[in-house]
């Protein structure tokens, strides 16, 4: 066997080969690796139990869903949401808006927490640099419904603090801001929160690192540009790609509380949208559908980021 | 050691420290406009505008919001729901999450993406109350709890921090005879403890905070959490105003009031958690 | 140490083994668990039957209905508390010894979301508040029942429900709901909003109440121009609204309603779509540019706009007529600021032909409900309701909307009055009052002589919309009929479109399906006035 396929090295042979040694090694680790599988069956079973199993419903999609009649028994209904979906004639319009709303958030939103987190890590007072991050976190429990109503009624030129300023004018009615007021916004309420994860990654930082770069004269800047951002590098890299999934989610109670009728051109996104199609109007199957085309690209657009971040010499999430 | 300090580092921390401070009472508003609006009176707290103290003081909104018996029964509900879901979950996550940092562990690559794909798709609200259902945790806290241990991206942040971590002394640990459970419990995780506060402090703050769940699987009473019974209060006021029946105090104080009952615990737990992410000691942090 | 860890990781794995088992286990036990409202409902049965059994002497079996209410009670005992043996009293002196009920209240539109969970668990409750859409949905398939036959069965309810709410939950020629009833008299009907004014600006400008569109207009002038509020700024503008406006008395002044079907010469029109639109939107382009209009009001809540309203920003309103009750929040707030301020609410103003009127109230009025085709005695059910809405002897009428005579309320020697002891929360923490409302008859004999006043100013101008109803493209195209609307209105009215838009509003609106509704609008409207 060895000597036929060490003449004819076809490309199937070649793969034979292979597996064939992984598996040996397989069978040579696991004595070890058997504990590595035990320790992850929990977790999987979990996932199996409440992620895996309802992934069935998922043909609601295509399916005219009845209430009474249960997912299986409903009848067929091909593609007919999608091409509900996607004919319907603000489609482009809410298209277009999401991938820019969620966009602007990435471009502009997303470095924000690692900004505050290396700024918060730079104080050195240890009360008031647990004050300081203690704060910021706060505005993420409350919920955008009453931060809308603050945001509201602070922008207001009759009751706001912009009287003062002499705006005439609301800037959350005026289409040419609105979208700059949901990612400032979006900023002012989670960022905060978003220093967690980074000042996690900064504590693993060994200190002696710093104090080498210290004696060789290195500027704050320094300190911060060639030590602390590379080190939390494959933190950022991860949640970029986390983050890329979620293109097509625009942040449905934010957009839904701050968009008033003078905004719809600009911020009617795909979850209020499918919101208003689908689930207020009892059709769950729309809703489904419209679901399964953000997963879809959003698998696509995590496979691609995760690549990129492996040709870039990061590790990924895959 | 001793640091040499020079002029730009006096301009840097300066300017630092009063943009951050800066930031932080931006930040800290909407909380601050919350706490006034329910210390104020219902007639202070319709007339609204800015805050920067409450106006006459009173604490009715409180009052209300702790009148029925049922806000003590949700207390205990949500903090019950609280407590195991993040030690159970910090457990499971990290038990999943460790042998997913291991490159040479075979099937590494299928599971991660096993556990990225249900991240992305998902079966939607109603086959998953189908399978909970058939799972006979309907009108049970164990439904919230079991749903919300295991999260992908948890387990994903996680992996990436435990892949991070220096793998000289898990190898000095194998050499000496020890076993890969061994290693797990007694070095990796006492290594990780800031991934593992951040972690358990999201499942906290997802189970604290979390009303969709308990309102869909739960149907007594007697098990309600705290969200939704806030959310009651919340409706009985707007319901109050429609109908015209007894609106004695402004539906925003009371709001205000939810607010800080609702927060006040996290804010009491948060420093416990937080003295593992946020770096204290500037010198000398041991590694190993 | 190493006794430790591996205790540590045999728990965990004992304990998930130990959870999927028990969740497997709960499968095979399942089927008796799907209908579990039913399950709870027969042990709270036997609970009760052995509470009542003082009372209940008869060896009939109870019957527990679970009743699911859109509202939030956080008042409300998970018992039904003291109140219930009153109810379970006063219903066997009526003749139903074996009646009992279950309620469970869920506020906002998540209600409906726990609606569609228990139909597709097939544990719909026996009887539940419901809405048009979910009407709809739950009817098509058969979860909820036709009520048409059992009608004649609850007399104290249906002689006093409208017509009009009765052929509003009539769908497919069957009706699937209970609306609500109401007691005579101008106060009690559906219709509870309307303009609401700064009486006290008024007498200080010197000026009448406006009769006429003109005259309103000099009043906005007024309010924005002559400092009303005396602080030496201009800071005041006309007229406060919030998102939900459609300033419905100005349109109303032009003979139409935007959202309401029209008859027309050609048949029902949706009031957007005809012309008079166009000149009602070319005034209030106006009123906005000379800023008579409140310029935040199409992003304004409702806490705004009481902020507003409390801060003497303007000086005329859309609010209900519970507002000019000096207890409610936004009046309470002005009166804090400016003791003297005083709320009034006034009757429609008329347009260049005479023309007023503003919206009715939606069918309904939010507290409507269907029977489940769950239901263990469906009869059983509708006398239980009709005791809900009977005011004679025994009947139920008063412990389900104010409480218990002489310790929650007395009614006046002419009994035109009702005055209360207790504020409602009291009311409903003892068990009795909106929670139980279970078929309501509106009676609004308690509220203030002011709010009277109010109402009594606002009867009679309500315009009618002459099809309720939905049909299979509203549904389809759920922004056509409103959305739509209220988009070109935000522009057209603050100026960032000219009024000539609204020709676009139109083929935009043929165009989203318009002409499909309005095809099947005139059809279902024909096949009911047959």
């Amino acid at each position: 066997m060895e000597a036929v396929k060490q003449k004819n090295p076809s490309p199937k042979g070649t793969v034979m080969i292979q597996s064939e040694s992984k598996w040996k090694k397989f069978a040579k680790n696991f004595p070890v690796h058997k504990y590595y599988y035990l320790l992850m069956i929990p977790g999987l079973l979990t996932l199996l139990l409440f992620r895996y199993a309802p992934m069935g419903g998922i043909i609601i999609a295509f399916k005219d869903f009845k209430i009474a009649e249960g997912i299986f028994g409903s009848p067929w209904a091909g593609l007919h949401w999608f091409k509900m979906l996607f004919s319907n004639s603000q489609f482009t319009r809410v298209l277009y808006n999401t991938i820019y709303i969620s966009l602007s958030k990435l471009v502009f939103g997303f470095p924000m927490p690692i900004i505050l987190a290396i700024m918060i890590n730079e104080v050195k007072n240890v009360p008031l640099k647990r004050s300081i991050q203690s704060i910021v976190y706060l505005p993420h429990f409350i919920s955008w419904v009453v931060i809308g109503g603050i945001l509201f009624s602070m922008l207001s030129p009759t009751v706001g603090i912009l009287s003062i300023f002499g705006f005439s004018k609301n800037p959350l009615l005026e289409p040419s801001n609105f979208r700059t007021l949901i990612v400032l916004s979006d900023i002012w309420k989670e960022a905060g929160w978003g220093t967690v994860v980074y000042l996690a990654a900064i504590t693993g930082i060994s200190e002696e690192l710093y104090e080498a770069a210290t004696i060789d004269g290195a500027n704050r800047f320094q300190k911060i540009w060639y030590i602390t951002l590379p080190s939390i590098a494959s933190t950022i890299a991860v949640l970029l790609i986390l983050r890329t999934g979620t293109l097509l989610t625009a942040g449905f109670d934010q957009l839904y509380v701050l968009q008033s009728p003078a905004t719809m051109d600009v911020g009617d996104v795909l979850d209020t949208f499918v919101y208003r199609y689908g689930l207020a109007q009892g059709r769950f199957s729309f809703a489904t559908a419209a679901g399964l085309f953000q997963s879809v690209v959003g698998l696509i657009l995590v496979s691609i980021s995760n690549m990129f971040a492996r040709r870039m010499g990061q590790d990924g999430i895959l | 050691m001793k640091k040499r300090k020079n002029f730009s580092d006096y301009v840097f921390d300066i300017v630092n420290t009063s943009l951050l401070i800066f930031i932080s009472i931006v930040m800290l508003y909407p909380f601050w406009h919350e706490l006034c609006l329910s210390l104020s009176s219902a007639a202070e707290s319709t007339r609204g505008g800015i805050f920067i103290i409450p106006r006459q003081f009173t604490l009715e909104a409180y009052k209300l919001v702790i009148r029925s018996s049922f806000i003590w029964t949700s207390f205990y509900n949500s903090i019950y729901c609280a407590f195991l879901t993040t030690v159970i979950g910090v457990l499971f996550t990290s038990m999943l999450a460790y042998p997913l940092s291991k490159k040479e562990l075979m099937g590494n690559r299928s599971i991660s993406f096993v556990v990225v794909f249900c991240m992305i798709f998902n079966g939607g609200m109603i086959p998953t109350y189908l399978v909970v259902n058939n799972l006979g945790l309907v009108n049970s806290l164990w439904a919230l709890i079991l749903m919300a241990i295991v999260t992908p991206y948890n387990t994903i942040i996680m992996k990436n921090f435990f892949t991070s971590l220096p793998t000289e002394i898990e190898e000095a640990a194998f050499i000496d005879g020890a076993g890969p459970l061994r290693i797990f419990f007694t070095i990796v995780l006492p290594l990780s403890k800031a991934v593992l506060a951040t972690i358990g402090l999201w499942l906290a703050v997802a189970s604290w905070n979390n009303f969709m769940m308990p309102l869909i699987y739960l149907n007594d009473r007697e098990l309600y959490t705290l969200p939704l019974y806030i959310r009651q209060v919340i409706d009985g006021q707007l319901l109050a105003r429609t109908t015209g029946e007894g609106a004695q105090s402004a539906v925003e104080s009371v709001i205000g009031a939810t607010i800080i009952i609702t927060i006040i615990p996290i804010i009491c737990v948060y420093p416990y958690l937080q003295k593992y992410f946020v770096k204290g000691v500037m010198l000398g942090s041991v590694k190993g | 140490m190493k006794g430790l860890f591996k205790k540590i990781l045999v728990l965990t794995l004992i304990l998930s083994v130990l959870l999927s088992v028990a969740a497997c286990g709960g499968a095979t036990n399942n089927l008796s668990k799907t209908n579990n409202g039913n399950q709870e409902d027969s042990s709270n049965a036997a609970n009760s039957k052995n509470d009542s059994s003082d009372v209940d002497s008869t060896s009939t079996e109870k019957v527990t209905f679970h009743i699911y209410k859109n509202g939030g009670f956080p008042d409300y005992p998970a018992d039904g508390g003291e109140g219930k043996q009153d109810v379970l009293n006063a219903l066997a002196a009526y003749g139903l010894p074996n009646v009992d009920y279950k309620v469970t209240a869920i506020g906002g539109d998540e209600y409906y979301d726990k609606l569609n969970i228990l139909a597709v668990s097939g544990s719909l409750p026996d009887y539940m508040n419901i809405d048009m859409v979910t009407m709809t949905n739950f009817s098509d398939q058969g979860l909820i029942i036709p009520l048409e036959d059992h009608l004649e069965n609850m007399p104290a309810a249906k002689d006093r429900m409208r017509q009009v709410d009765l052929d509003a939950w009539t769908y497919n020629g069957h009706l699937y709901a209970f609306p609500v009833a109401y007691l005579e008299g101008a106060i009690n009907g559906p219709n509870t909003t309307g303009l609401i004014v700064r009486a006290d600006w008024l007498e200080k400008l010197d000026i009448d109440i406006p009769e006429t569109i003109d005259e309103f207009y000099e009043m906005l002038k007024a309010f924005k121009e002559q400092d009303p509020d005396g602080n030496g700024q201009d800071d005041t503008f006309g007229y406060i609204g919030r998102d939900t406006t459609l300033f419905e008395d100005v349109f109303g002044a032009f003979g139409i309603q935007p959202t309401f079907w029209m008859e027309t010469e050609e048949g029902l029109r949706l009031g957007s779509t005809l012309p008079a639109t166009k000149e009602a939107l070319a005034v209030l382009q106006q009123w906005y540019a000379e800023g008579l209009i409140d310029p935040d009001i199409f992003t304004n809540d409702q806490s705004l706009q009481d902020q507003k309203l409390a801060n003497s920003k303007g000086g005329v309103y859309e609010g209900s007529g519970f507002s000019a009750s000096v207890s409610n929040p936004e009046y309470a707030a002005l009166l804090n600021v400016v003791p003297t301020a005083k709320l009034k609410g006034i009757p429609a103003f008329k347009g260049p032909k005479g023309e007023s009127g503003r919206q009715e109230a939606p069918p309904g009025y939010g507290n409507s409900h269907a029977i489940s085709a769950n239901c263990q005695d469906v009869d059983l059910l509708v006398k239980f309701l009709n005791w809900c809405a009977d005011d004679g002897e025994n009947g139920g009428m008063y412990l389900c909307s104010v409480g218990v005579e002489g310790k929650h309320f007395e009614l006046s020697e002419d009994g035109t009055k009702i005055n209360q002891f207790v504020p409602y929360n009291e009311i409903y923490a003892y068990g009795l009052g909106n929670p139980i409302r279970f078929q309501q008859v509106v009676d609004r004999r308690w509220m203030e002589d002011s709010a009277v006043e109010c109402f009594e100013a606002f009867d009679g101008m309500y315009r009618e919309n002459k099809f309720w109803g939905t049909t299979p493209s509203m549904l389809d195209y759920p922004d056509t009929c409103e959305e739509l609307f209220r988009e070109y209105l935000a522009k057209i009215v603050m100026g960032s479109l000219p009024v000539d838009a609204w020709d676009d509003y139109v083929k935009d609106f043929y165009a989203m399906g318009g002409d499909k509704i309005e095809q099947e609008v005139n059809e279902a409207y024909q096949a009911l006035n047959k």
